[in-house]
């Protein structure tokens, strides 16, 4: 995907401790104009497939077992995979 | 939300309508006076004993409940029925196996990973509401569907005992 809008953080506390390095906010629809929110983004950009083809959709696989990591898609969802 | 039902059919109205899906707490958190009706019935038909839930003024600081279970593998899951929206009067049901309400720690040591919360927050202050975590999201596939201003819950493929 290129072309997203993002915001870089240059100083940031207290959250030195956890294992990520930045935040990606899920909301729907932005309330800064000139900022649109990441799940505007994919869609209007489209990724891999072009504008439109992506759609403003996600979903999230969270794993019962400590050995296997949870999954989530941006831009659909995959039943076969992640639902009985 | 609709009722709860119980493998014995035994049914819990519940008294909050809105559910609310949150992958950053581990636990669920719900209204006090569910969870306590909950907790009985759980006491009473499948011989679990807990902590009494106690009314949570604000802030989400709560402590879960440590619990006795007679017989852990015969705990039954709830069926839990939800709405689309408020005109939606059938729903969906949804069974929930009882890993994703109550944690086996072994020697009949288990804990409720329900918590009595009655937290009010932004566009539905004054209603009460279910808060599902993680224990609810390991069982329930999530789909958020901003086009159509829709999430879709489907059971995941990650398997359960119950």
């Amino acid at each position: 995907m290129s072309g997203a809008t993002f915001l870089a953080v240059d100083e940031a506390s207290d959250i030195d401790k956890d294992r990520f390095s930045g935040i990606v906010g899920l909301s729907p629809l932005s309330d800064v104009k000139r900022m649109p929110a990441f799940v505007e983004q994919i869609a209007e950009l489209g990724g891999v497939g072009g504008k439109n083809f992506i759609k403003p959709t996600f979903s999230i696989y969270l794993s019962n077992k400590e050995s296997e990591p949870g999954k989530i898609t941006f831009g659909g969802y995959d039943l076969a995979k992640y639902a009985q | 939300m609709g009722p709860i039902e119980f493998g014995d059919g035994q049914k819990l109205d519940v008294g909050s309508k809105i559910m609310i899906l949150d992958s950053g707490v581990s636990y669920a958190l719900i209204p006090t006076e569910d969870f306590n009706k909950l907790s009985e019935i759980l006491s009473k038909n499948y011989g679990v004993t807990c902590q009494k839930g106690e009314r949570q003024e604000s802030g989400s600081q709560v402590s879960s409940s440590d619990c006795k279970c007679k017989d852990y593998s015969a705990l039954p899951s709830l069926k839990l029925t939800v709405m689309a929206n408020k005109d939606d009067k059938t729903g969906k049901a949804l069974a929930m196996p009882r890993e994703t309400y109550m944690k086996d720690k072994g020697n009949g040591a288990c804990k409720l990973m329900l918590n009595p919360s009655d937290m009010q927050i932004g566009a539905h202050y004054g209603e009460t509401q279910w808060v599902m975590g993680d224990q609810f999201m390991q069982a329930f596939y999530t789909i958020y569907d901003h086009e159509k201003r829709r999430v879709g819950l489907v059971a995941s493929s990650n398997t359960f005992d119950s």
